[in-house]
Parts: structure tokens; C-alpha cells; sequence
């Protein structure tokens, strides 16, 4: 189209070009939703919604736009941002600034009547009503399966009459697929797509639209006026983006002078400083000779030392002149790039303000012509309202014609439709066509007999349990099935456990029009469109919990017949399966819905049925199922669901969850808990996630850990309970003969001094432990004299075999001359007084059939240990007891590693004969590990070890990894001179403890 | 050991039943690679029977020359509720030592701690050297403290960051007593909390501070889960213990003033 050309409005009706669409926005973002800010304003003045939603909000273009709108016009409009706004696959990560913004933003202009709800949006639906929405914008993640997803979650949230917004319904790439179902959902209600600004989707679900929004999608039907509508909007978008443009730049032309000035300031200084250096000369030139000095011989010297300061003086100046030159070289070359800089960017801002000024006056004709059609559009409104109206009496006429017409009909092309998806539109139209027959009491008798076949093939027509709510005098499931139909769903009985009829009416009326039955609804069109049946069955979390589910699959149904996944947030099938007296054969919800809850059987780790009961004791007297009178009525009231969860401590900590609605306990289990927050005020709930991370891995909450644990026990109180160093501390003591052995390698006789003298003091009653002590050299050191001075057993001038060897030679040793343990110490570290002690203590406690490791003091080493089993993934040989039982049973060290990662070999290898792997925290080893020198051999030998430990232990994806790293830094020349393993270990299958995920850690750490 | 190579640490203790966590802080003063330690710990009020236990105890640990069994100095509390700052300055009057650290009975120094302080302060000339010391976060069971998270929430590196707020816990830092005059060496005994911040406004005022080697990392500062060893908040504080908190933000505040309009 011609930039001059202002025909292209001519046909448009004023309903599309109010004064409105002209207005600039407030907040000026860049985003790919800039270029419909004016749809925007026009849309929220079309529209004037009682409740707006946007799914999707990241910097607030496209929301702000919506409030500056809803502001401006006086709208009674309630507006909720939702976000996690920390960014998708798709818009990427971002910091918490852009939060920020627009939080301030948004409480600075929009407080009283907008609210920004941070959470994802499946948590956020709880939190709003059917039937509350009349605008809905979904622009969060793009994929075809996300906003199919979000729409579906969200639909029953709509008011009749609402509009539904889709971004990027114009992109194709980056896997975004937003296009593909808006060509799906376009079907289902008047809509319109521009396709600038990435595009954008406009869909009604009303039957009834106000004059503006008809005139839109009226727009659609025919290709001139869709065209000119789209010029339009796209036109005005661009005006917007080209002063968001044009400010950018004369910020920047801005900041330049600020820059040019500051240069200018600098130049003045540097010529004062010229000034000065000038003046100092002359000054020096003018010196006076001393009255002191004009002595005989001083004369000469005084004149000398004078000149030599002049001299100074002027050598110096020269200098200063010469860097002060140069400066103003460099000062001046800068400042002529600057202004040449200005120079182009005064040009191109010149530029776009011209082209804008010719907009500016292309909008203004259009404008004028707008309203010269305006008056005649509005005729032409008025004239098809009372054709309307004719309309509508002659199909009021028409509708007994049409109750000829039975369900019977309809069936064939339902069963064609499930095979052929396309045709889902044309089955909708009749499934409508078939609520209008079943609804009207004059026709309900005719189309029931079509709906009781539907119901009697139905899981969710439960004969039984429909005839202990209603006395139905015929046998058979049709009788029951007619009885429900002519007068149970409207007395509001239930069909099945899991189909509440009242509350499908309450949540779902607005979908219910013409009187049908909610059941018949559902089974028609409900369960496609994820609607919930009953208060404990969470269509769209279900669908959430694993694949989704294909098109058109009956969600109740499914979870009816498989169970296979949690079908409410507060429900967990594992757990309540896992409760004494619950069933093996039934459904666990409908077990705890028709008799679990009578039978005090909890629902999920952190709903205590009894506790609540407890405190409620109404809900038991009036026969309520307490999980549903808890969701019915937090986050409303000061409810707590169970003892170790406070609802309003956890409201009050999270202002957050407080200002979103949503049910603080379902808040904590779907997101709360993996973000570490606190239920309670006296749970830390980052202490348990440090030592439970595989059942956090899994979805579990912290609190959810401690109370599978522990129940309902305090942490405190649980903790002191099931701590055993206490224990292991208070208990005697049984009597044992302990070996320490040390292997040295050229360390430095100080630090084995040091560590003997550790050994020198008291390690507990004398009676009770027996001290020997032995000593291996691996190197060339002398250590004659100082073993015998310290009182050693030594093993010298042994071929260095490596570390486990070593400790191996020491242990057989020791055992042979009957020690009970053996603990093995790093030359170059010495024992806390009590460290052996607690050692030995620890290892009897768990019946000497366990490694036990000290602590690494101080810095203690970060892999993980449960405080009350003691259990940690490997222990450390840098002070590590080993007792017979384990001597006998693993043999020692593998001594085909030569140095590191055998600690971790022969703790996989403990777990492997089934002995235990403990940590020893009250035992404490001081070693000091912040000065490891970064040498080759050291790097080499670790990744030797590592690369063997990975064969052996069935990781050879890490060993070739290995590999391939020492090639790299040059540590070995080629992989084929390296000892060939894979051969020799091939099939091995990694353990689950032996874990090398996390590289040379083999554990998950505590921190990082 | 000459006065001009000792570095005297003081330690302050008050309760005897916080036995292993002293243990862990003498620990780590007995690794210290620089030898050359004195170890003063002043105690808070301690009984004979309990100063006799004390002693016995601590001969269980490896003593030498280089690092030398802790003197023993017991301060009464003559009424005082808490005498936090009499206690280092008993510290302070009974060290020999030419350098001066500070390290609380719950928290530890790694073994390169004294060594590069006092590298520090002999490389500058400084009268004051800085260091880091990580956070670490416990949760305190009966018989040992779990951490169970290391963070380095201290960012500062400067005098002018220092005056803003205190990111220099007590044992971040080492002094040279030859370089401050011996009537701003002491801290000011009406602080109950605070008197570290105190201490550290008034000599980075009077004398010359180092933070070239502030970003190595010389020990550890516990946070207990249960907030036994941190800064109160208003919601968890009894009215006591918030008022004094309040009295010393008040006094710091006023210090501040006073050295920012002092030339």
C-alpha cells in the first residue's frame, strides 16, 4: 500500500476508530506486543470487562496498556497479572528487575484495582472462580501444547460473553505453535487475527456481542474491511514503537552531551592547570637569592644549588607541558568523534520525526474520514438490530419444527467425529442442538430417552450409589438412570462419588443454559473442556501430572480406570495406599470418599483427617468429608490442615500467596515446598532439603520428608529423638584395642610430630581403649628415629605400592596383632581430643558393621549425611575407622588405585555386602585441605582413579569423559596407552549409590 | 616468642556448657599455619569447679611451643548482665602480642587465617588488615551443630563501605598494636551488641586500614537456625533484648555523625 494513500479507512465503521485507538502509552517497554497497544485501548472501551486476566506478563506492555485504558475510561475493572516472571524456553530467563519495574509501576498507577499474582499459572486458576473472566490473555509459553494447556485450564473460567486473546498466533519457528491452535480454537466463536506485532488472536465465546465487537469480527467476513482493519491497528502500532524509537534516541543524543560537557569541563581544568604550571615558572624564574647565602664560597654553591632548581623547575614544567599537550591531542580527537557521532544520530533523528509528522497526518485523515461514516455506520447497526430481533422470532417459531429432530440422529456423526477430529465443530454445533432438546421440561421426556442410553453406558451413572440417595421403584439401570434424569439431577443428587451434581452446577452454571443436566453436560462437552467434577478431582492438575492427555479423553474416566496419577494437588494415591486399612482394589479417592474419611485414613502426608476432625468436630456431625470442607473454606478462615502446618503464619510470611488466593497448603505442595519456604515458623526447611534431596528430586516438600518421617512430631523434639550421637555417647563403652596406622610419603617430620602428639592424649578411659600405632613410609624419607621416638610401629622403605596399599600393609598388620579397629589417619592432619572415642562409639552403636568416617575440620567436606541414620554416600579416608567385621569382610583397599578415590571405592563396596557407610559427626579430624598445590601428577592420578572407578562401577560414559580430559590438558599423550578396562568391566551396571553425576563429589553436596 | 611475632587471639567464652563448640574454635587456632599463636580466653564469671574443669580439659589438646596452651583469664561480672566488651577488653590488657584477632568460641579460623592477616599488615603498614569469613547456617542438634549451608553474604572491600554498614565480622579482621594508639584499642563496655562495629568505625578512622586482601577467605561465622547467635528481629525479640539492640544502633549512628563532621 501507498504511505499517501488514506482510502484504506474509508470503509471502516466509527465502532473501530475511536479516540482511543490514538492515545500513547504510559509505560513504553520494548516488546513484541508494542505494535497492539492501541487495539488495546480500544479493546478494554469495547469490551469494559468486570474481571481481565493476563496469563503471561513478563515487562507489562501489553497489561499496563490494558490499565491505562481501564483507568482512563472509569471501568469497574478488577485486572490480575500472572507470572512466575522468571522467563520460559521461549522469552529466556531474566533477572528480577523486570519484576521490579513493574511491580512499582503498577502499585504507583493501577494499586487500587490491579494485582500481580506470581505464581505459574495452574496455581493461579485455583484462585479464580468459573464464570469470573471476561477477558482472558494468554501469553505465556507458545508451544502448542502449552497454550492449548492454558486455554483448556482456563476456559471454564470465562464468562459467556468473554474474549480471549492469543499472541504470536504469526510465528512458525523456535517451536512455538500458538498459530497451529488458533487455526483450532478460531472455530469455536466469532474472531479476528492481525497479523502484525507477531500476531494476535481475537476470539468471543459470547453469543451476545456489544456493537464494537461485532463490528470487528464483522470485519473478518470480508477481506477489504479485514484488511483495512488490520492497516489500521498495524499503522497506529508502528506509530507508537517509532516514538519509543525516537525517544531512545535523543536519550541518547542526551547522554552524548552529557558526555561533550563533561569533556568540555575536563579541557578547562587541564587549562587551569597550565595556568598554574605557567605561573610556577615564572615564579622560579624570579627567585631570590637568600641574604644567608652571600657569603664568600657559599656564593658559588648557592648559585649552583639555585640553577640546579631553576633547572628542576623547568625540566619538570616542560614535562607537565608535554603530558598536558597530549592530553588535549587526545581530548580533542574524542570530542570530534563524539560530535561526529551527534552529527548522525541528530540526522536519523531527524529523519524519524519526519516520518512521523507524515504519519501524524496520515492518522489525522483518517480520523476525519472515519467520522464522516460514522453516522451512516451507526444506521446501518440500528437497521440490523431490528433485523436481529425479526430473526430471533422466526427462530422461536422455527424451534418446534426442529423438536423432531432426537439424539438418535446425532449419534453417527458423534461416533464419526471421535475418528475424524476435523469434524469436532460440526459435533459440537449438535451436541448444542441436543442440550436444547433434553433441557425444556415440555421436551425433557422425548430427549431423555436418548440421554439414558448415554448414562447407562457411563462410568460415572453409579446405580448404587444413586439408589442410596433416591428411592427408585423399578429395578434396572435405565429406571435409575430416568429417575436421575427427571428428578435427581434437579433435587441435586449425586450420579457417582466423584460427579457432585451441585457442584458442577456451581462452578460450571453458566455452561448449564437451557436446564441441562450437569452429568449430560459433562459427558457431552465438559470433560473435553477439563471441567471439574467434584472438589477433590483437579482435571487440570491431573492432566499435569504426566503426558498430556489426548484430545477429547474423559479425565475422570481415565483416572477411574487406571489411577494413574494424583487427581488433586492435596490426594496422593501412594500415600493413602500406603495407609493400614486402605484398599488394594478400589480407586483410593473413591475408597476416601465414600468411606476413608469415615475411617480417619489421610489423603496425603499434610491433611491429618483425625486433627482436623479434632478441631471441626461439626464437619464429622454433619456428615462432611473434611478435605472438602478444608479447601471449601481456607484460605477464607484461620484453618490449618495439620498440626506442623500454619496456614496463617504461612500467609503472613508470603505476601505473595496471601494477595494470589490461593490455598496456602496447595501453594506449599506445589511450589512453596521446592522453593524452601517455611510452613511453620519453627521448620527449617532448608536443613532437611540439605540431607533429602533424592525425595525432593522426586516432588516431595521438606515438610512432606519429615512427616513421612516422623508424623506429626515437632522437628525439635523429632530430631532429639532420632539423633544417635547422644545415644552412642551415653552408652558404655565396650572395651577395644585400637590401631592407628599413617602412611607418609616424604611429609615433613613437624606434621607427623603434630599428629602424634594428638595420639599422646587421653583418648578415653585408659581401661577401656588400648592405643598402638603404625607407621608405612611410601617414599625415601627417613622415619627411623621419629617412629621410635613416638612410639610407632614402622613399616619402611616398602615399594611404594600407593595409598590403599599402604593402609592395606598397616591394617593386616594390626588385625593380625589384634586390634578390634583400625582407623586411618592423613599424615598431615591430628585427632581432636575426643575423636577416636566417638569414632569407636559410633561404630559399636551400629554394631561394628559399618565404616565410619571423622569429620573434615574446618573445612568440613560438603557431601551430604542424614542426621539420624548417619548414612553419607562415601566416606572420606583421611580419617576413617574400619573395623574387623568390615576388614573380614571387604579386604581393604582396592589396590589397583593408587592413590585417591579408593576411600569411595571401598565405602560403594561396604554398601555393596550390605554394611554401613557413616559419618561421625562428633568426631572431628582437623585436616587441612586450602593449600592443595594444582600439580600435573596429582590431576593425572585423580583422573586415573576416577576413569578405573568408572569402569568398575559401570559408568563408561564418565571414564571415556575421563579419558578424553586427560588427552586435553596434556596429561597423557594417547588414550591407547592407558590401561585397557572396558573390556575387562563390560556389562557391569551402575548401583544406584554409586553416583557420577556430580564428577569427582560422587555425592549430592550439602552446598555448593 | 618476641612480642614483635606473636599474634595474641582472644577468645571470649561464657558458658560452660558450650564445650564442643569451643572445642572447634581452639581446633582451629591450633592448625594455624603461621605459628607464633597466643591464645587468650577470657571467661565470663566461671566458679572454681568450673575454671578446674576447664583446665583439665584443655590439656587434652596437642599444646606446643609454637602454639601454646590458652591463658586463662576469668572477668566477674559484678551484677552486669552481659560484659561482652569487658571481656575482650580484659583480653586486650592481659595479650602479648604485637597482632590482635578476635575469634568467638562458636565460630573458626582455617588454617591460613593468622598467616595472611599478618602477611597483610606487614606488606601495608597498616594499622588494620581485613579478610573474609564465610556464613554458614546450622541447625543446632544436642551434641554438634549440622550445616548445612555456606554463603559469602559479607561484599564489601573498603573503609567508605565499612562506614555504610558492618560487613566485617569480628574475626575478619587483625590489628597491629604498634600502629593504634592505645586509648582507641579497647571497646566501649556500655555496648552489649555492636561493640565490634564500634571498634572498627573508630579505627578506621584514626589509622590506616587494608583491604588489598579482603577477598581471601580465612574462616567461618556459624548462624544457628534457631537464632540463639544472630541479630534479633522485632517480631522475635523480647522487649530487652530489642531495646538494646535499638540503644546501639542509636549510638552507631550518632558515631558516624560525629566522625563525618570531624575533619
Amino acid at each position: 500500500m501507498n504511505r499517501r494513500d488514506t482510502s484504506w479507512t474509508a470503509g471502516l465503521p466509527a465502532a473501530l476508530l475511536p479516540e482511543r485507538i490514538f492515545w500513547y502509552p504510559e509505560r513504553s517497554v520494548f516488546s513484541a506486543w508494542t505494535q497492539h497497544v492501541p487495539f488495546a485501548f480500544w479493546l478494554a472501551g469495547a469490551l469494559r470487562p468486570s474481571m481481565m486476566v493476563e496469563l503471561g506478563t513478563y515487562s507489562g506492555m501489553s497489561y499496563c496498556a490494558f490499565c491505562q485504558a481501564i483507568e482512563r475510561l472509569g471501568l469497574a475493572t478488577r485486572c490480575h497479572a500472572v507470572d512466575t516472571w522468571a522467563g520460559d524456553e521461549h522469552g529466556g530467563t531474566y533477572g528480577e528487575e523486570v519484576f521490579q519495574s513493574l511491580s512499582a509501576h503498577n502499585a504507583a498507577r493501577y494499586a487500587g484495582f490491579s494485582t500481580l499474582v506470581r505464581a505459574t499459572f495452574d496455581q493461579a486458576a485455583a484462585g479464580f472462580g468459573d464464570g469470573s473472566i471476561d477477558l482472558l490473555h494468554i501469553d505465556g509459553l507458545h508451544t502448542y501444547d502449552a497454550v492449548r494447556h492454558d486455554f483448556e485450564t482456563w476456559r471454564t473460567k470465562l464468562t459467556p460473553g468473554a474474549v480471549v486473546l492469543f499472541h504470536d498466533t504469526n510465528v512458525r519457528d523456535r517451536g512455538f505453535g500458538v498459530w497451529r491452535f488458533w487455526q483450532e480454537v478460531r472455530a469455536l466463536g466469532p474472531s479476528f487475527e492481525f497479523l502484525h506485532g507477531n500476531g494476535l488472536g481475537v476470539l468471543s465465546l459470547g453469543a451476545s456481542l456489544t456493537p464494537e465487537l461485532q463490528a470487528l469480527f464483522d470485519a473478518d467476513a470480508d477481506e477489504s474491511s479485514r484488511t483495512a482493519v488490520r492497516t489500521v491497528f498495524a499503522r497506529l502500532g508502528a506509530g507508537i514503537e517509532d516514538r519509543m524509537y525516537r525517544n531512545e534516541y535523543r536519550a541518547g543524543v542526551e547522554f552524548r552531551d552529557r558526555q561533550i560537557a563533561g569533556r568540555d569541563e575536563q579541557l578547562a581544568a587541564l587549562g587551569e592547570q597550565g595556568a598554574a604550571l605557567a605561573h610556577a615558572l615564572a615564579r622560579a624564574a624570579a627567585v631570590e637569592v637568600p641574604a644567608s647565602a652571600v657569603e664568600p664560597g657559599a656564593k658559588l654553591e648557592t648559585a649552583q644549588a639555585l640553577a640546579s632548581r631553576v633547572a628542576d623547575l623547568l625540566e619538570q614544567s616542560r614535562l607537565e607541558c608535554d603530558e598536558l599537550a597530549r592530553a588535549r591531542a587526545s581530548q580533542s580527537t574524542t570530542i570530534d568523534r563524539q560530535a561526529d557521532r551527534v552529527g548522525e544520530l541528530e540526522a536519523l533523528l531527524g529523519g524519524r520525526l519526519k516520518e512521523l509528522a507524515s504519519l501524524g497526518d496520515e492518522l489525522a485523515a483518517s480520523r476525519r474520514q472515519a467520522e464522516q461514516v460514522a453516522a451512516e455506520r451507526q444506521a446501518l447497526y440500528e437497521r440490523l438490530v431490528q433485523i436481529d430481533a425479526a430473526l430471533n422470532q422466526a427462530q422461536a417459531d422455527a424451534a418446534g419444527l426442529r423438536g423432531s429432530l432426537s439424539w438418535r440422529a446425532t449419534r453417527p456423526l458423534r461416533a464419526l467425529t471421535r475418528r475424524l477430529p476435523w469434524l469436532a465443530r460440526g459435533a459440537r454445533a449438535a451436541g448444542r442442538r441436543a442440550r436444547a432438546l433434553v433441557a425444556p421440561p415440555d421436551t425433557a421426556q422425548q430427549g431423555a430417552v436418548d440421554v439414558v442410553g448415554l448414562l447407562c453406558w457411563s462410568q460415572l451413572f453409579d446405580e448404587a450409589w444413586y439408589r442410596r440417595q433416591a428411592v427408585v421403584g423399578e429395578p434396572g439401570k435405565p429406571a435409575a438412570v430416568r429417575h436421575f434424569l427427571e428428578h435427581g439431577s434437579a433435587a441435586g443428587l449425586d450420579p457417582h462419588p466423584l460427579f457432585s451434581t451441585s457442584w458442577y452446577r456451581e462452578h460450571h452454571g453458566a455452561a448449564l443454559a437451557g436446564g441441562i443436566a450437569p452429568l449430560v453436560h459433562y459427558l457431552l462437552e465438559g470433560h473435553a473442556e477439563m471441567r471439574s467434577t467434584h472438589p477433590l478431582f483437579d482435571p487440570a492438575y491431573y492432566q499435569s501430572r504426566g503426558e498430556p492427555l489426548p484430545y477429547r479423553t474423559d479425565p475422570l474416566v481415565r483416572f477411574l480406570e487406571s489411577g494413574d496419577r494424583d487427581p488433586h494437588p492435596l490426594f496422593s494415591c501412594e500415600w493413602y495406599c500406603s495407609r493400614p486399612g486402605a484398599p488394594n482394589d478400589m480407586n483410593p479417592l473413591l475408597h476416601f470418599v465414600t468411606q476413608g474419611a469415615q475411617q480417619l485414613l489421610d489423603p496425603h502426608p499434610l491433611f491429618d483427617v483425625s486433627w482436623y476432625l479434632e478441631r471441626h468436630p461439626e464437619v464429622a456431625a454433619e456428615g462432611r468429608n473434611p478435605l472438602e470442607d478444608y479447601l471449601l473454606r481456607a484460605p477464607h478462615a484461620d484453618l490449618d490442615p495439620h498440626p506442623l502446618f500454619d496456614s496463617s503464619w504461612y500467609l503472613q510470611a508470603n505476601p505473595d500467596v496471601r494477595e494470589s488466593r490461593v490455598n496456602p497448603l496447595i501453594h506449599y505442595v506445589l511450589q512453596g515446598g521446592r522453593e524452601l519456604r517455611r510452613p511453620a515458623p519453627d521448620f527449617d526447611a532448608r536443613f532437611v532439603a540439605s540431607f533429602s534431596q533424592a525425595a525432593l528430586r522426586q516432588g516431595l516438600s521438606p515438610l512432606e520428608v519429615h512427616v513421612r518421617r516422623h508424623g506429626a512430631v515437632p522437628m525439635r523434639a523429632a530430631l532429639a529423638a532420632a539423633d544417635p550421637t547422644p545415644r552412642f555417647s551415653r552408652a558404655r563403652l565396650l572395651p577395644a584395642r585400637v590401631a592407628v596406622g599413617v602412611v607418609v610419603h616424604n611429609n615433613p617430620h613437624e606434621e607427623v610430630r603434630r599428629l602424634a602428639a594428638s595420639l599422646r592424649l587421653p583418648i578415653g578411659p585408659a581401661e577401656v581403649l588400648a592405643l598402638s600405632r603404625y607407621l608405612l613410609s611410601n617414599g625415601a624419607g627417613e622415619y627411623a628415629t621419629l617412629a621410635q621416638d613416638l612410639g610407632f610401629t614402622l613399616f619402611d622403605r616398602q615399594p611404594n605400592r600407593g595409598f590403599g596399599a599402604g593402609h592395606n600393609t598397616l591394617m593386616r598388620r594390626a588385625f593380625e596383632d589384634g586390634a578390634d579397629y583400625y582407623i586411618a589417619a592423613n599424615p598431615d592432619g591430628f585427632f581432636a581430643p575426643d575423636c577416636i572415642e566417638q569414632l569407636v562409639r559410633a561404630s559399636q552403636h551400629f554394631g561394628d558393621r559399618a565404616l565410619v568416617e571423622a569429620v573434615q575440620f574446618p573445612e568440613e567436606h560438603t557431601k551430604t549425611f542424614d542426621p539420624e541414620t548417619l548414612d553419607t554416600p562415601w566416606v572420606s579416608g583421611a580419617c576413617l575407622l574400619v573395623s574387623r567385621v568390615a576388614w573380614q569382610t571387604l579386604g581393604g583397599f582396592d589396590e589397583r588405585m593408587f592413590m585417591y578415590c579408593e576411600d569411595v571405592d571401598i565405602s560403594w563396596r561396604a554398601l555393596e555386602a550390605g554394611l554401613g557407610v557413616k559419618h561421625c559427626p562428633t568426631a572431628l579430624y582437623y585436616h587441612d585441605v586450602t593449600e592443595r598445590d594444582g600439580q600435573d601428577w596429582r590431576a593425572r592420578q585423580m583422573y586415573l582413579a576416577g576413569r578405573y572407578m568408572a569402569y568398575k562401577w559401570g559408568a563408561p560414559e564418565f571414564a571415556r569423559k575421563l579419558e578424553a580430559d586427560l588427552v586435553r590438558w596434556g596429561l597423557i599423550e594417547r588414550i591407547e596407552d592407558l590401561e585397557p578396562l572396558a573390556e575387562e568391566f563390560a556389562g557391569r551396571v551402575a548401583p544406584p549409590y554409586a553416583d557420577f553425576s556430580r564428577a569427582f563429589y560422587f555425592a549430592a553436596p550439602r552446598w555448593e | 616468642m618476641a612480642m614483635h611475632d606473636l599474634a595474641s587471639v582472644i577468645v571470649r567464652f561464657h558458658d560452660p556448657l558450650q564445650r564442643s563448640r569451643l572445642e572447634r574454635c581452639l581446633l582451629s587456632l591450633l592448625g594455624q599455619r603461621r605459628s607464633g599463636v597466643e591464645t587468650v580466653l577470657v571467661l565470663q564469671d566461671f566458679s572454681d569447679t568450673q575454671l578446674r574443669s576447664l583446665d583439665a580439659w584443655l590439656d587434652r589438646f596437642g599444646w606446643s611451643a609454637t602454639h601454646s596452651r590458652p591463658r586463662l583469664i576469668n572477668v566477674a561480672r559484678r551484677g552486669a548482665s552481659d560484659i561482652r566488651s569487658r571481656l575482650l577488653n580484659a583480653g586486650i590488657v592481659a595479650a602479648r602480642g604485637r597482632y590482635l584477632g578476635f575469634l568467638d568460641y562458636d565460630d573458626c579460623w582455617y588454617a591460613n587465617a593468622l598467616s595472611h592477616l599478618v602477611g597483610r599488615l606487614e606488606a601495608s603498614g597498616a594499622a588494620i588488615a581485613f579478610a573474609r569469613v564465610r556464613r554458614t547456617l546450622a541447625y543446632p542438634l544436642e551434641r554438634y551443630d549440622y550445616t548445612y549451608a555456606k554463603e559469602q553474604p559479607f561484599r564489601g572491600a573498603s573503609v567508605a563501605e565499612l562506614m555504610v554498614d558492618n560487613f566485617c565480622p569480628i574475626h575478619s579482621f587483625l590489628v597491629d598494636r604498634t600502629q593504634v594508639p592505645a586509648s582507641e584499642l579497647r571497646f566501649d563496655e556500655e555496648m552489649g551488641v555492636l561493640e565490634d562495629y564500634d571498634f572498627l568505625l573508630r579505627t578506621v578512622s584514626a589509622c590506616a586500614a587494608d583491604f588489598g586482601g579482603v577477598e581471601e577467605v580465612i574462616g567461618e561465622y556459624q548462624w544457628r537456625s534457631d537464632g540463639s547467635n544472630t541479630t534479633p528481629v522485632a517480631a522475635t525479640a523480647d522487649d530487652e533484648r530489642h531495646r538494646v539492640w535499638e540503644s546501639a544502633r542509636r549510638r552507631i549512628a550518632e558515631l558516624k555523625t560525629r566522625l563525618a563532621t570531624t575533619d
